[in-house]
């Protein structure tokens, strides 16, 4: 009687243990899939992310690159307050690049002679990089 | 039956435990992976500002340069004020003013020393905070400001 009362526990006992390793296993399966999947989508905000600011960046060096050369356009003998300054500059592939000029001053002795200028860098994703600067009669 | 219990406790938690824990490194490797993406989006911030305000610096220079230039008051000892540029800026949170200090003056040119500093600054900036310094020389033979010559120009 008291061999067969020991059997039933230990029985009871095993069979409660199995079924809780299974939901375990469940549970914890969906834990791990959910993690992975937050994993996965943090990696590939985090690439989206470091992909559009190089780009940003790319594009504010293009930037940059257009006022120096902008510069050196500028100082060419006859070039100042020309209709248009030759800018010798290739952006790298998928960049663009422009440059809109405020006026003109007049041309007179006690007019100071500097000109704004807003150079706009475009990235392959869209994303623009404003530079605003002065050159002035060299 | 000691020892089956005790495996059977041994066993039970174990994989969710191993889950809970591979769910905190999760976490852990989450929190890592925003945090370089937050550092590099303030960097990338921080550079597009940095570099507007030098640029800002360089367009205030320029444009006091060529204000100075066809000035017949300024740029003598005694007399050269401060410069502040009424253009759009890069950085219109950070607003420069360029600084006159006049060095030697002759009927044939002016020579004098530019800073540019930001306006939150007090005049005369002070070198530890002039944004750039720039020292110029106006030769006003032959013409009033007929060229302009640049001896130094120094960014901080």
């Amino acid at each position: 009687m008291s061999n067969r009362r020991e059997t039933g526990r230990v029985g009871a006992t095993a069979a409660s243990t199995a079924g809780s390793t299974l939901i375990e296993v469940l549970v914890a399966a969906v834990i791990m899939s959910s993690a992975v999947m937050v994993l996965v989508t943090g990696m590939s905000t985090l690439f989206s992310s470091s992909a559009q600011n190089r780009q940003s960046t790319t594009a504010g060096v293009v930037a940059r690159d257009y006022a120096e050369a902008l510069d050196l356009a500028v100082a060419q003998t006859g070039a100042w307050c020309s209709s248009t300054y030759t800018v010798l500059l290739t952006p790298p592939a998928g960049y663009t690049v422009s440059a809109s000029y405020g006026a003109c001053p007049t041309n007179n002795a006690t007019t100071p002679q500097f000109q704004t200028v807003t150079i706009s860098a475009s990235a392959p994703n869209g994303s623009t990089e404003l530079l605003r600067m002065v050159v002035r009669e060299t | 039956m000691t020892l089956h219990h005790t495996r059977g406790r041994d066993e039970a938690g174990a994989a969710l435990e191993l889950a809970l824990i591979f769910l905190l490194s999760t976490a852990v490797i989450i929190g890592t992976l925003l945090t370089f993406a937050s550092s590099s989006s303030q960097a990338t911030v921080v550079t597009r500002t940095t570099r507007g305000s030098d640029y800002d610096a360089d367009a205030a220079m320029q444009a006091a340069i060529a204000t100075i230039r066809v000035s017949t008051t300024q740029g003598y000892v005694g007399s050269c004020v401060s410069f502040t540029p009424t253009f759009t800026l890069n950085t219109p949170s950070r607003p420069v003013r360029v600084d006159c200090f006049p060095f030697s003056a002759s009927a044939a040119q002016r020579h004098i020393v530019l800073s540019a500093c930001p306006s939150s600054v007090g005049a005369p900036c002070p070198d530890t905070r002039a944004l750039v310094r720039a020292d110029v020389i106006f030769y006003d033979d032959q013409g009033f400001g007929r060229a302009v010559s640049i001896q130094s120009w120094s960014n901080q």
